[in-house]
């Protein structure tokens, strides 16, 4: 349960995103149609 | 989750999200092989459009850690302690986005700890039918 932010629900589209790799090589949601994709959103690392 | 892709099939796409510096991403995967995409989101914009926000001190440390900062104090030892580079509250979360790009499977984690199993993510996906 998150308590802070209104989040996206279940069966609606998933919020698009377009991100870099730490090589600076683009990464969007969008170019991933027909796939599915299992998106981790990382704590923190140290 | 790294050593068991194989087991999602052809046509599943895994990726991760990090807000961390990109120096403290070269170093994490200096040391970590990761087999798949890492994305860097600075300013946790998407962290937010997935409704993951920033937990509470009590409730992402709990009584737990609070006690054991409490001994390490009572004990003088506070330079003992590193400081943590990022912001250790920030909630974390996994998805599964189908392939028509619907939401289709959230988990939005409670704490640092707080996370599904590989199994059930595994589980989840294969709900979404075949390949």
């Amino acid at each position: 349960m998150n308590y802070s932010l209104p989040g996206p629900s279940v069966g609606s589209l998933a919020p698009a995103f377009q991100l870099a790799d730490a090589d600076g090589h683009q990464w969007r949601l969008g170019d991933h149609r027909g796939e599915t994709v299992v998106v981790i959103f990382h704590r923190h690392i140290n | 989750m790294s050593d068991r892709l194989e087991e999602l099939g052809d046509n599943t796409s895994v990726v991760m999200i990090t807000f961390t510096e990109p120096d403290n991403l070269d170093s994490y995967l200096g040391t970590n092989s990761v087999p798949f995409p890492i994305l860097v989101d600075p300013d946790r914009s998407s962290y937010r459009a997935y409704g993951l926000g920033r937990g509470s001190v009590w409730r992402v440390w709990g009584w737990k850690t609070a006690k054991r900062y409490f001994e390490i104090f009572r004990q003088g030892g506070l330079r003992d302690l590193h400081r943590p580079t990022e912001d250790t509250l920030q909630l974390g979360g996994d998805f599964i986005v189908a392939p028509d790009g619907t939401l289709a499977w959230g988990f939005w984690g409670d704490g640092p700890d707080d996370r599904p199993s590989v199994d059930e993510l595994i589980t989840e996906i294969r709900r979404l039918g075949p390949d």
